[in-house]
């Protein structure tokens, strides 16, 4: 209800609200458990103003639940959600300053786009004139300013998606919530969307909530992203920090390609094979070593590192994935310049070493 | 290519001509027959005197009207709770939901006749209902067989089942999404009622009504228990025109006059579909 | 595209409204049949014989009958006992259920005579008086030898004499007065003091719906034809019809008196179910409906019933012997055993019909049962004027 649609033309006003994180949306201590045994717990979670942030996790890690929460679709067992500064657990979903976009099924079949864009301005009593002006406008920002009296039948699925997501726009809600809405598109199309909604988010600043299983398109629109896991939060941070620095080893697993080495510590280092890094956690006994593929550094000197065999070369347009068999530790894969494989061939004897190597308790 | 769809035509053709020859037989000829028929007269000429008949005659006026009203009664009120019943169960969950779910059809299992006399001993003047009326000290019921009452409640019974079984379809398929998005947009519960949920089970609706209509006023074994002696439903009416009376001309003219009732009923249903066909495409 | 699916839609509805349509014709049908079924309890043939050569040859003969299913009933426990005593006789039941619509038997004996062809493998005939005389004059039935069948003496000579020894009524049954008797100590007597009851006792009498069964028919007949001459009820001439205004008028006063002020169940069971459920204290019944339902209790014990003079109609059912049939020596003695008092016993005990023999012949406890009833019922013979009854009785008394 704070920010409008409008085009704020000065950008530099919403980082300056971002810069005074001051907070849209606070989820205190949800809980929820459903009686298949699923459900959340304990969940706080901050965003701010003008802040896209992303739950991530696979099915039934709870990232709906919360988000359904924040709704009003869900009841939460115990646990609070304010949104700017006011406790809305008690109001209904038609009461709530936030607006969802469904996973699918969203526009309602029996009315016009324009009627689907003008019921929830109706029902605010707003002045005929003024809803026609601003469906226009809104059809305008999602690129579809033809659409106004076409049925949704006769629209196709991202079509129907941006109309859906007009729908919520037009009511200036002080958190906008996306359920995974745009899962039922083709991948071409979910790429357009993303950027859309990224630039739509620009342009309108406003507080969005966005609920993915996809850690690519998560990666790509969040300024935050907070990773599920059975119920519980396991990282918040931007997606830059997620991908460098996992806090779990879910986190690594889940997110982008991660090789795994188990390796051991001994004199206050952490050993693989003769390759030696700095305890940094100050772990002890075994340890899980994660290396980004990025981060494997090959060579044919053997003091540089693990010994290893290629087992394949796979040029992926301007980089390269090579496999590599080391003995005792499995297959790992790293991603090397194409000129730099020109002369690798599998069977090749090999040396593995790692620029970067982040590590965690073997469980 | 023109040949293959020469052939894809005469195979088509093959394959309707069945279906059309069973409802030419079954259906068209009879109709034509009895409109024939009740267009004869007592002297074997052609005329309309036996419509006339139908609208002069005192007593049959008064059936004509007597089943009009009952029809639209318990179309009226079939469509009431079965819409209340499917709506509920939809929307609801719980001991009660999967109670009404195992019970409501339990009704299209009993044979007619058995529920009619069933009926008669619930609700006669000394049924069950009289009888406990009594005995909490009430001073008995008004009269319910035998009058109007009692062919609106079998109706109630023999079609309640059927249309909820209907609705209730016509309501699983409007997604959980649909109403949740009116509501997140800010549509209160009446809102979304009158707004969503009937205009999406419009059709439907109809398809009831139809059906309802139909079934009602064509009945014939719970008014011919349950009525009054007079004025009668047009099944009755029809059955004693036909075999006790034996005028087998007017018999024919009332079931024309019923048939037209229910096209006038259908043409409704057909007309909006087309309506919505042309909105769609 | 879119008129294609319209048509569509008009045919199916189309076909919907028909097949309504078509399923109330068949239930008319159906209803009509029952309706005439109660009425036609009165059908089917007996015979008795005397004892039986053990060394003849085995004899079959063809008995041909119809009606509802406690006809069947009766012959299926008669024709064993009778069979169990004649080892060397055979009776081929035929039964042919009503409203089946096959050629009438009646039609097939003419037909075989006519074609030259014996009695057309027909030995033995049930059915009505009506098919008695019209036998009679056709020539079709033998006549019956009280020689051949020794208890023919047990059969009223006045019955047989009307029938001139071509037919035996084995059986009757007979609408009458079916009373409450704690509420009714005496019945009424004749059809004024069973009007001045009606009239008294608001309420508490109910007759059906005279197109839906014969009791009401035949209390709304009896009230027409009340003051009329004796021999009106045998005239089936229309112009008798301005004769019942006045039967009318009484009918239609009674309205306000009878059930429910004016409420006529439908079918014979109806007003039974009312006597049952204790709505009402009188009504006209079947007495073959009534006493079995008060054999099996379904009727309280306090039922009663009684005739009025002069009575409710109702009327024997005979059996004939088709002159032609090759096979009258096994036929013969067949009927006298069905005469014999072993076998009138099934009949009132089976189809609570009235014995054909005279009473005097049977048991004491059945003598007993019929006191009062077995008397005074009367043939009305109006032909289609039954209808036109019904017809004005709708307009004039259902729709007052």
């Amino acid at each position: 209800m704070v920010q409008g649609i409008q085009v704020i033309q000065d950008k530099q006003q919403i980082h300056q609200v971002q810069d005074s994180r001051e907070i849209q949306l606070s989820v205190q201590q949800l809980s929820k458990r459903y009686r298949t045994g699923e459900g959340v717990t304990s969940i706080s979670l901050d965003v701010h103003k003008g802040e896209l942030i992303t739950l991530l996790g696979p099915s039934g890690c709870g990232k709906t639940t919360v988000l359904r929460s924040i709704g009003g679709f869900l009841e939460p067992d115990s646990g609070d959600i304010l949104i700017e500064g006011v406790s809305v657990l008690k109001s209904p979903p038609e009461k709530r300053p936030t607006s969802m976009v469904f996973q699918g099924y969203n526009l309602w079949p029996h009315m016009t786009v324009f009627d689907n864009l003008a019921f929830g301005l109706k029902i605010r009593k707003m002045k005929k004139a003024e809803i026609s002006q601003q469906v226009k406008d809104v059809l305008k920002l999602v690129r579809l300013p033809d659409a106004e009296n076409k049925f949704p039948g006769q629209l196709s699925g991202g079509q129907q998606q941006r109309i859906a997501l007009a729908r919520s726009l037009l009511l200036k809600p002080a958190v906008l919530l996306l359920d995974e809405p745009f899962s039922a598109l083709d991948a071409k199309l979910r790429h357009e969307m993303r950027e859309e909604l990224r630039e739509i988010q620009a342009e309108t600043g406003l507080t969005m909530v966005f609920v993915t299983h996809d850690q690519e398109e998560a990666l790509s629109i969040s300024d935050r992203i907070v990773v599920m896991n059975h119920g519980n939060i396991e990282q918040i941070a931007s997606p830059q920090e997620i991908y460098d620095q996992p806090n779990t080893l879910y986190v690594a697993q889940f997110i982008g390609k991660m090789n795994f080495l188990k390796g051991v510590v001994s004199e206050g280092q952490v050993l693989v094979g003769k390759l030696k890094f700095p305890n940094s956690k100050s772990l002890s006994g075994g340890v899980w070593l994660a290396i980004r593929p990025e981060d494997v550094i090959l060579s044919n000197q053997e003091q540089e590192g693990l010994p290893g065999v290629v087992k394949q070369i796979m040029v992926l347009g301007h980089y390269a994935e090579v496999s590599i068999q080391l003995p005792e530790y499995g297959v790992i894969r790293a991603f090397q310049p194409r000129d730099a494989v020109k002369e690798l061939h599998s069977g090749d004897q090999i040396y593995v070493s790692f620029k970067k190597v982040i590590t965690y308790p073997e469980v | 290519m023109m040949k293959k769809q020469v052939k894809m035509g005469i195979l088509g053709l093959l394959m309707v001509i069945p279906s059309f020859l069973l409802l030419f037989v079954t259906v068209v000829i009879p109709i034509a027959v009895s409109f024939k028929e009740s267009l004869t007269n007592k002297e074997g000429g052609i005329d309309l005197s036996n419509y006339k008949f139908l609208f002069t005659d005192k007593l049959m006026r008064s059936n004509i009207v007597f089943s009009l009203e009952v029809t639209v009664i318990s179309v009226v009120i079939v469509l009431i709770i079965s819409y209340a019943l499917a709506a509920y169960m939809r929307f609801n969950k719980g001991k009660l939901v999967g109670w009404i779910r195992n019970m409501y059809m339990i009704p299209m299992f009993i044979p007619s006749v058995i529920a009619t006399y069933g009926l008669i001993q619930l609700l006669g003047n000394h049924g069950w209902v009289a009888r406990w009326v009594l005995l909490f000290g009430g001073s008995g019921i008004p009269r319910i067989i035998f009058d109007m009452k009692g062919i609106i409640i079998a109706n109630l019974w023999f079609n309640i089942p059927f249309t909820t079984m209907l609705l209730g379809s016509a309501l699983a398929g409007i997604p959980d999404s649909v109403m949740e998005s009116a509501k997140d947009v800010g549509a209160g519960k009446l809102r979304i009622f009158t707004r969503f949920i009937v205009p999406l089970t419009y059709k439907t609706l109809l398809v009831a009504v139809t059906f309802v209509f139909m079934g009602v006023i064509g009945s014939f074994t719970a008014p011919f228990l349950l009525g009054p002696n007079a004025p009668q439903m047009l099944g009755v009416s029809m059955e004693q025109i036909f075999g006790v009376f034996q005028e087998k001309e007017q018999a024919s003219a009332l079931a024309f006059f019923t048939f037209l009732l229910c096209s006038f009923m259908g043409y409704f249903y057909i007309r909006s579909m087309i309506k919505e066909e042309g909105a769609r495409s | 595209m879119l008129s294609k699916k319209s048509t569509l839609t008009l045919l199916t509805v189309t076909t919907v409204t028909a097949a309504l349509l078509a399923g109330c014709g068949n239930s008319n049908n159906s209803d009509t049949a029952n309706a005439g079924a109660s009425n036609a309890s009165t059908t089917n043939a007996g015979s008795n014989a005397a004892s039986a050569d053990p060394t003849a040859q085995q004899v079959e003969f063809s008995f041909y009958f119809t009606g509802s299913e406690n006809v069947k009933n009766l012959w299926d426990t008669v024709i064993p006992m009778f069979e169990k005593d004649h080892p060397n006789i055979k009776v081929k039941e035929v039964y042919i259920p009503s409203g089946t619509g096959a050629q009438p038997t009646y039609d097939r004996i003419l037909a075989a005579k006519q074609a030259g062809k014996g009695s057309g493998g027909i030995d033995l005939y049930e059915d009505g008086l009506s098919n008695v005389t019209q036998g009679q004059k056709d020539d079709l039935w033998e006549t019956l030898d009280p020689a051949k069948i020794s208890n023919l003496a047990s059969v009223d000579a006045n019955t047989m004499k009307d029938v001139s020894n071509l037919a035996i009524p084995y059986r009757s049954s007979a609408v009458v007065l079916a009373y409450n008797s704690e509420k009714v100590p005496t019945p009424p007597k004749t059809l004024d003091e069973l009007f001045a009851w009606i009239k008294s006792n608001p309420e508490r009498f109910a007759y059906n719906d005279p197109s839906t069964g014969g009791a009401g028919s035949s209390f709304v007949t009896t009230a027409l034809y009340d003051k009329l001459s004796e021999d009106a009820i045998h005239n089936s001439d229309p112009s008798i019809e301005k004769e019942w205004d006045k039967g009318f008028e009484t009918l239609k006063d009674l309205g306000k008196y009878v059930y429910g002020k004016g409420i006529y169940p439908k079918k014979n069971q109806g007003t039974l179910d009312l006597l049952i459920s204790g709505e009402v204290d009188m009504i006209p019944a079947w007495s073959d409906m009534a006493l079995e339902q008060i054999g099996n209790g379904q009727l309280p014990d306090t039922t009663k019933i009684a005739q009025i003079t002069p009575g409710f109609n109702g009327g024997p059912t005979y059996l004939m012997v088709p002159k032609l049939s090759d096979k009258k020596d096994a036929v013969n003695e067949f009927l006298n055993f069905v005469l014999s008092p072993e076998a009138q016993a099934v009949v009132v005990t089976k189809m609570h019909g009235f014995p054909g023999i005279e009473l005097s012949n049977m048991p004491q406890d059945i003598q007993d049962s019929f006191k009062g009833v077995a008397e005074g019922f009367r043939t009305f013979n109006i032909g289609d004027l039954g209808n036109e009854i019904n017809k004005r009785w709708q307009s004039d008394v259902a729709a007052q």
